[in-house]
């Protein structure tokens, strides 16, 4: 069996693989006819076609791309707006400058 | 036989800004939803979740995009030291998100392993996660071990329960 492992751990699998698909796919389904008369189980969930899913695996991870948010240190980070004088806020400011408890 | 193929080598890599966080608490969001756990609980973890634009003072973020779809998210912490192990550091990886509809599908995988190559780069020697209960065992099947609660960081007597640590030296050793 050739497979083609990717870096990110994905798989795909060589054209000449792809002749032996079909083989696989059925003798999987007829075995598994056979196991899911068994137990009952649902033939197709029961032994899934390894071949089938590394190709749909290569395929999902087509066309992938990251997008990477890099670490930024506070001083690059743009400093919230300065509030002025006189606006309001829920306490005191002048109490705190000055250090005094607020009445 | 395996042979590798460089045509599937590095995915494409684009350096966003912080502007990208609110497509990042967007998947957070819709991963969240996939939590067995009540609604009010998943309302009121991710208010401690979500991420704002101070915390990239602290974390790397890492989007993983299909065409306009941002299918998953890992957050960690690149410059933290506080971790150390025998004379090598081990970095945090804060958080692991995939969208609900992409679950399955290696997107997870995809992350973690742009995160151990760039943690390798910066000469982390192993990748540490708090992970939620429920996913324990996705750790472990991506080659995480559970640490005791005398191992490792934040070990203690009462250590969180769902530690894990992934040995970055072991990653090569598994290729070769």
């Amino acid at each position: 069996m050739d497979i083609m492992l990717t870096e990110r751990g994905g798989a795909h699998y060589r054209t000449d693989h792809e002749s032996n698909r079909a083989t696989t796919r059925k003798q999987a389904a007829s075995d598994s006819n056979v196991q899911s008369a068994k137990n009952g189980a649902s033939p197709f969930l029961e032994r899934a076609d390894p071949c089938f899913s590394c190709c749909f695996n290569s395929l999902l991870h087509f066309g992938i791309r990251f997008v990477m948010v890099p670490r930024a240190p506070a001083s690059l980070l743009p400093s919230p707006p300065l509030v002025g004088a006189g606006a309001s806020l829920p306490f005191n400011m002048n109490a705190l400058r000055h250090n005094v408890p607020s009445r | 036989m395996i042979s590798r193929d460089s045509r599937f080598d590095s995915p494409i890599m684009i350096r966003g800004i912080a502007a990208d966080l609110p497509t990042v608490n967007q998947v957070i969001t819709t991963a969240v939803q996939s939590w067995p756990a009540s609604d009010r609980l998943k309302r009121l973890a991710l208010t401690a979740l979500h991420y704002t634009s101070t915390d990239v003072q602290d974390f790397e973020f890492l989007l993983c995009y299909k065409a306009h779809a941002c299918l998953g998210v890992a957050v960690w912490e690149p410059e933290n030291v506080s971790f150390t192990r025998d004379t090598s550091s081990v970095a945090l990886l804060h958080g692991l998100y995939v969208d609900q509809q992409h679950q399955q599908q290696g997107v997870g995988k995809l992350l973690l392993d742009e995160v151990h190559l760039r943690a390798e780069k910066r000469n982390f020697s192993g990748i540490y996660v708090r992970a939620e209960r429920f996913s324990s065992s996705y750790f472990e099947h991506v080659g995480y071990r559970q640490l005791a609660d005398n191992q490792g960081p934040g070990a203690s007597i009462s250590a969180y329960p769902h530690r894990f640590l992934r040995d970055l030296a072991a990653r090569h050793s598994n290729a070769a």
